[in-house]
């Protein structure tokens, strides 16, 4: 059985203590650290709620592109997408794998962007 | 640097041609990890200059690495800037001699109000009109771009020897060559510059940092425009894109030129003194170009973070804006979609 509370109910009042009740008393030249702080833990408590779906779902697309089955260990991963860089340094991709690409990056990189900093897409 | 010694007020005293200069103040300024920053007033008898002045005394940091020539030739550039009609902050005279406070140095006077961007973006009470500010850096940014080589002042500047598209993208392969990790995005972003180059028309002085943050505006308008480490010949779309690209207004997108106005104004107030109209297309592809600049610069940030050379959680933060960056890069590239059968 798991101890309670569980890790992000943790991270979520260390963040909540860090702002509420230390930040109003750091002197002025300290504060932006202190919200360095809280945005640090603040991604990390989304990342560790979203796990690793977003990377598989880009595993996935990747191998997809290349036709290859969904590689299972992450140095696998790794050597397809740099293939994958390689590939588009090169202009070695046809128009229809360009535009899946393309489409796949985009995915992946909004899936990060909805982690490290989720207000970045309200404003779209 | 230690706290100006007996020696420098000597020695501004025979650069600005005066009687005798005393001090009467310095501290340290904040910011600046490869350049320290000190404000000085004097108070100056005799001479052109005769009265009270404020000054800053700009110098390499401790951990400055061998750059002993860098301020000499960041003087040369706010000169030339200077004599250019820029509002620079004026310099006043350079120091080589290591004798005076143990590095080269140079003085020039004080600029007042805030530098801020996230100030500069949200509060009015700073820069009074933020229109005409934003017309007057397009103006200013034209001034800057008619410094054209060859200048012997600027002889220092090397002259490129291929188009400085080509260049900015071989140099941005290069840096992620040496990354570990492979960046499909950013290569996405990089292929699609190296296909969609302009021609580079004319070469001109391009500041290369020209952007919300680094002017300087007090309650009534423009005092300064700042940071010119990174000056160089180049193609004048790099310093228009950067100053309206969407990473540098400061999470207030509408306003596209900086984050303070609309891109029209400031296209007005450059072309009001180039005495040419800006071609939008170019803009929009060094605002591309803006965008895999940024990127690569907050990779290898990050990885200064990363890989120890460098620990701090302000690096580590910056890494990880590389996800909005790429995104963005993504977002302004996408292929032609595909032409429908007939």
């Amino acid at each position: 059985m798991r101890d309670r509370p569980d890790r992000d109910a943790l991270l979520a009042i260390a963040r909540e203590t860090l702002l509420k009740d230390l930040l109003p008393q750091i002197a002025a030249e300290h504060r932006m650290t202190v919200l360095m702080v809280a945005r640090a833990l603040e991604i990390v408590g989304r990342e560790i709620v979203a796990g690793d779906a977003a990377d598989m779902a880009f595993a996935a697309g990747v191998a997809a592109v290349y036709e290859r089955a969904l590689p299972c260990e992450a140095a696998a991963f790794d050597v397809l997408a740099r293939r994958l860089a390689v590939d588009i340094r090169a202009d070695a991709l046809t128009p229809d794998r360009k535009r899946a690409v393309h489409v796949l990056l985009l995915a992946e990189a909004r899936a990060r962007v909805a982690l490290g900093n989720p207000r970045y897409l309200d404003a779209e | 640097m230690t706290p100006p010694g007996e020696r420098l007020g000597p020695w501004l005293a025979r650069a600005l041609a005066a009687k005798a200069c005393r001090i009467e103040r310095w501290a340290k300024l904040g910011g600046g990890a490869i350049q320290e920053n000190w404000a000085i007033d004097v108070t100056i008898e005799g001479g052109p200059r005769a009265g009270a002045l404020a000054l800053v005394l700009r110098t390499d940091a401790p951990s400055g690495v061998a750059a002993s020539h860098s301020r000499v030739h960041e003087y040369a550039l706010l000169a030339a800037a200077h004599g250019a009609g820029v509002t620079v902050p004026e310099p006043l005279a350079v120091c080589v001699d290591p004798g005076v406070i143990g590095k080269p140095f140079y003085v020039m006077r004080r600029a007042e109000g805030t530098a801020a961007g996230h100030i500069l973006t949200r509060d009015d009470k700073w820069h009074g009109d933020r229109i005409a500010l934003v017309a007057r850096l397009g103006e200013e940014l034209a001034r800057i771009h008619s410094i054209r080589p060859p200048r012997d002042d600027l002889s220092f500047l090397e002259i490129p020897s291929q188009p400085p598209a080509e260049a900015a993208i071989a140099e941005y392969r290069a840096a992620l060559d040496g990354y570990d990790q492979p960046r499909p995005a950013l290569e996405w972003g990089l292929a699609w510059l190296a296909a969609n180059a302009p021609p580079t028309r004319e070469l001109v002085l391009c500041h290369r940092d020209y952007r919300t943050g680094n002017y300087m505006a007090d309650a009534i308008g423009l005092t300064a425009i700042l940071d010119w480490e990174f000056a160089g010949w180049g193609d004048p779309y790099e310093d228009i894109a950067w100053f309206c690209a969407k990473c540098w207004r400061f999470g207030v997108n509408a306003r596209e030129a900086g984050g303070m106005a609309d891109r029209e104004t400031f296209f007005r107030g450059y072309e009001r003194v180039a005495g040419r109209s800006i071609d939008r297309t170019a803009v929009y592809y060094w605002e591309v170009m803006a965008h895999a600049r940024w990127t690569t610069i907050a990779l290898m940030q990050g990885w200064r973070h990363v890989s120890g050379a460098e620990r701090s959680l302000d690096l580590a933060l910056t890494g990880r804006r590389v996800a909005e960056l790429e995104y963005e890069l993504l977002r302004m590239t996408a292929p032609a979609p595909r032409a429908r059968e007939a």
